[in-house]
């Protein structure tokens, strides 16, 4: 295949973030949505359901507010919880057999247990897909892997009652081939934007990367790949390397503010990571749990000191000049993990520009601010 | 306004005995850590019962914030926090003993500071949770004990009438199964700090001695939900309630529940009551407003409204009774498992609130809506039109009460005096048609 056909194809896959209009299959296979990381998508795939990200807004779903939902959001949820909620009583996920929430995705908890009151108490407009959670903890005890085999089990008899088929061994074995293939074309995607003579713009890397979370994973890995082989006739970037943490960002005004003013090498926020989990060493169901439950960069694992670490490490591993730390107006948790993260970076010579609170969206103003202070701090 | 009505309120004798108990027991637990002992640092949703049976004293993060915040300090930790690099929206009820800790001059806190603790516990229930007490075990090098605390799928509504017995159905054997096998992993690690080893004999008496007191607590509740007039305030109601919570199933407490009860009863029975033409009966939802505790009274002459309800003792009842089945441990993880979630999570907060407000014949409910604790905060519209379906008048309170700062009294009396005023001119004209 060739590169710019298949950046065509992933950069309107993204922008379109798989909205009703083209879902074309939609009558030929159930579609399930999954809000947040660590959910065990190779089971869904393995059951037959075609799987969708519903976390990241759609630009033109992003403005129109629901009356009947909005009177039960308090202004402090999420952002991403609150615009979800409101997409979902517009009836904008109504081509959606299920939704999948991941309770290791603060946002995703709080809107499943949202939608549910709303939908239990019976304001519902018209009927809203299947709301069910992906209850799974982390550890590694025999009695939270018990707890999660578990939850594997539920999830999957609660999608065959939707009509989804039964996954086999066989079929898991081939969704464990797609998913590992995936990673192995999202860590090459890693490589790329951290190589010493880096090509990529962020943008580029956010949208191809997350262009995966509407496509099948076999297709979207070949335009992957389609996509990296031709990055060599794009120029070298020249400039200060970046990293990015903090809350999750789907914004693409925050990513053209970072690619004016630098390079960014390693993006670790939610959205820059590989999802939906680790891959390494993952043979079958069981495997798959283990390994997911181990996931160094999961939130709500056993220590966010191990968690900075990662996140420092990995800063490192990708050379970064500086890190450009940035949270969601309602944070309360990456504020915790800032000091430290800031002190793990000093140790390995890195300084962090905090760019403090921003908006979902940021406005023009916004953005010129943001870039006046990251120049200011680069000496770009 | 009557005459009447001047309010010539006579404090109960159990306030002020569970006060001074109180006050004994907390100079007793000061001797002891000063003295060395090792003790336990856990937050306020973790099995407490556990750490008692093992014989290890704990300090729980939310008092020991409270006795930070009584000593004035809370303004210099907030403004540390700031120097430290922590945001101002961040969690601070939860998080004042951390910054304490961090900030390091142990002469300026209260017993000259906390000792490294011999373990650090809490539950997973809110994200910054983990984050606070990791940032301690890192400081102290005190091991942590996190517990698990997986969501639940199907919340039934009515929790509060299935979590007594049928325990299992309502928070799902799949979550029990999980919980319980934490605690028994809590249990080995607290055998091997005090060396003594788990007594399942003496845990069981305990357990059902803590149901008798909660039974006596709900006596307590059905009388004060039922009473024609409400006979006490809640700024006594709530110390002869927390203290004896605090020390659940031991003899003093199940002995002061009774005494406590002994005296509402005798008052209900004389026709005692805070406003002798009591018209308007208000709840408080939310945490305790311990630094102005006078607020509760400030109705009470100008526009006959007392504070009927507040959480502390219906939830006694509601979420501590678990009937033990054969299996008190398993008892112990159904009451621990959701413990928060019940008072914070849609369906379970506004159903449960709406049936109290309905119990308590509420008129007006002061809602309390923490902005930059989240997890506290989660629930509170679902609430807000729970009560207002139930016919309650809800006054929104959106401000994170440990900082009383954001506390302006008079503005907050003027407001509630004017939503008084409509419901007692309402209240006067359904009287008259
Ligand atoms: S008898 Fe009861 S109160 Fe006394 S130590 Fe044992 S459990 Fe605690
Ligand atoms: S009020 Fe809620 S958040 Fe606060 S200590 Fe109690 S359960 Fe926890």
């Amino acid at each position: 295949m060739d590169s710019s056909n298949a950046i065509t194809q992933l950069e309107a896959a993204f922008a379109h973030k798989a909205r009703p209009a083209v879902t074309e299959e939609a009558t030929a296979r159930p579609w399930v949505g999954c809000f947040g990381n660590g959910i065990p998508e190779v089971l869904l795939a393995a059951a037959g359901c075609r799987v969708v990200d519903v976390k990241s807004v759609p630009e033109p779903e992003s403005n129109d507010r629901h009356e009947g939902i909005n009177q039960f959001i308090e202004p402090f949820l999420d952002d991403y919880t609150q615009l979800f909620l409101n997409r979902l009583a517009n009836g904008w996920l109504n081509h959606l057999t299920a939704i999948v929430f991941s309770r290791q995705d603060a946002a995703a908890l709080v809107a499943y247990q949202y939608a549910l009151e709303y939908q239990r108490q019976g304001y519902t407009e018209h009927p809203f897909p299947a709301l069910l959670l992906w209850n799974a903890e982390q550890g590694s005890t025999a009695a939270v892997l018990r707890f999660n085999q578990h939850q594997a089990d539920k999830l999957v008899s609660q999608l065959v009652s939707l009509g989804d088929r039964q996954p086999d061994d066989a079929a898991i074995a081939t969704a464990i081939e797609h998913h590992r293939s995936r990673c192995l074309a999202l860590e090459e995607l890693t490589a790329a934007q951290c190589e010493q003579r880096p090509r990529l713009t962020g943008l580029d890397a956010f949208r191809w990367r997350n262009a995966g979370r509407y496509l099948e994973a076999e297709q979207f890995q070949a335009l992957l790949r389609a996509a990296l082989s031709g990055r060599e006739s794009k120029p070298v970037r020249t400039g200060k390397r970046l990293g990015l943490v903090g809350s999750a960002t789907d914004s693409e005004a925050l990513y053209r503010v970072l690619d004016s003013v630098g390079i960014l090498v390693a993006d670790l926020q939610p959205f820059g990571r590989i999802w939906p989990g680790p891959v390494e060493g993952v043979t079958d169901s069981d495997s798959l749990l283990q390994a997911m439950a181990r996931d160094p960069f999961c939130p709500r694992g056993h220590s966010s000191i191990d968690m900075i670490n990662a996140l420092a490490d990995a800063c490192a591993e990708a050379r970064c000049d500086a890190v450009i730390a940035q949270m969601d107006q309602n944070d309360d948790t990456f504020g915790w993990d800032l000091p430290s993260l800031q002190q793990a970076l000093t140790e390995r010579g890195i300084p962090v520009i905090n760019l403090g609170f921003r908006d979902f969206r940021p406005d023009e103003s916004a953005c010129t601010q943001m870039r006046e202070h990251l120049t200011l701090e680069l000496g770009a | 306004m009557s005459d009447s009505n001047t309010t010539d309120y006579q404090p109960l004798a159990s306030a002020r005995l569970a006060t001074e108990y109180q006050r004994d027991w907390v100079r007793g637990l000061r001797e002891q850590i000063k003295a060395g002992s090792d003790f336990a640092f856990v937050n306020a949703d973790t099995p407490h019962e556990l750490f008692h049976i093992m014989g290890l004293p704990i300090v729980t993060n939310q008092w020991w914030s409270a006795v930070l915040s009584a000593k004035q300090l809370s303004e210099y930790y907030f403004d540390h926090m700031a120097s430290l690099g922590f945001h101002d929206r961040l969690a601070k009820y939860s998080s004042l003993p951390l910054i304490a800790e961090l900030e390091g001059d142990r002469e300026r806190q209260p017993w000259g500071g906390l000792p490294s603790p011999a373990i650090l516990c809490a539950r997973q229930s809110a994200d910054d949770h983990q984050r606070i007490f990791s940032l301690w075990a890192k400081q102290t090098g005190a091991p942590l004990f996190l517990f698990s605390a997986p969501a639940v799928p199907d919340p039934e509504p009515n929790w509060w009438e299935l979590a007594r017995r049928d325990w299992e159905t309502l928070y799902g054997t799949d979550r029990l199964d999980l919980m319980e096998a934490e605690l028994y992993q809590l249990v080995q690690q607290l055998e091997r700090i005090t060396g003594r080893p788990f007594d399942a004999g003496h845990f069981a008496r305990y357990m059902d001695a803590i149901n008798r007191q909660e039974e006596i607590f709900d006596e307590v509740h059905e009388m004060l939900a039922q009473a024609p007039r409400c006979p006490i305030r809640i700024s006594e109601q709530i110390p002869n309630v927390m203290i004896p919570q605090w020390h659940r199933g031991s003899d003093w407490a199940l002995q002061h529940a009774e005494a406590f009860r002994d005296e509402v009863k005798s008052r209900i029975e004389e026709g005692v009551a805070v406003c002798p033409d009591e018209s308007i009966r208000m709840m408080w939802v939310g945490a305790g407003l311990w630094f102005d505790t006078s607020f509760y009274a400030a109705f009470e002459e100008s526009h006959s409204a007392v504070f009927a309800w507040s959480m502390y003792l219906p939830f006694a009842a509601d979420g501590y009774i678990r009937y033990d089945q054969g299996d008190p441990m398993r008892a112990l993880a159904a009451r621990v498992v959701s413990m928060n979630e019940q008072l914070h999570q849609p369906p379970w907060v506004n159903s449960w609130l709406a049936d109290q407000a309905r119990r308590y014949r509420i008129d007006v409910a002061l809602m309390l809506i923490p902005r930059h604790d989240r997890f506290s905060g989660q629930g509170s519209l679902f609430a807000k039109h729970a009560l207002e379906a139930a016919g309650v008048t809800v006054i929104e309170i959106w401000s994170d009460m440990v900082d009383r700062r954001e506390w302006d009294r008079e503005a907050m009396v003027g407001r509630v005096a004017a939503v008084l005023d409509e419901v007692k001119a309402k209240k006067d004209f359904d009287v008259v048609n």
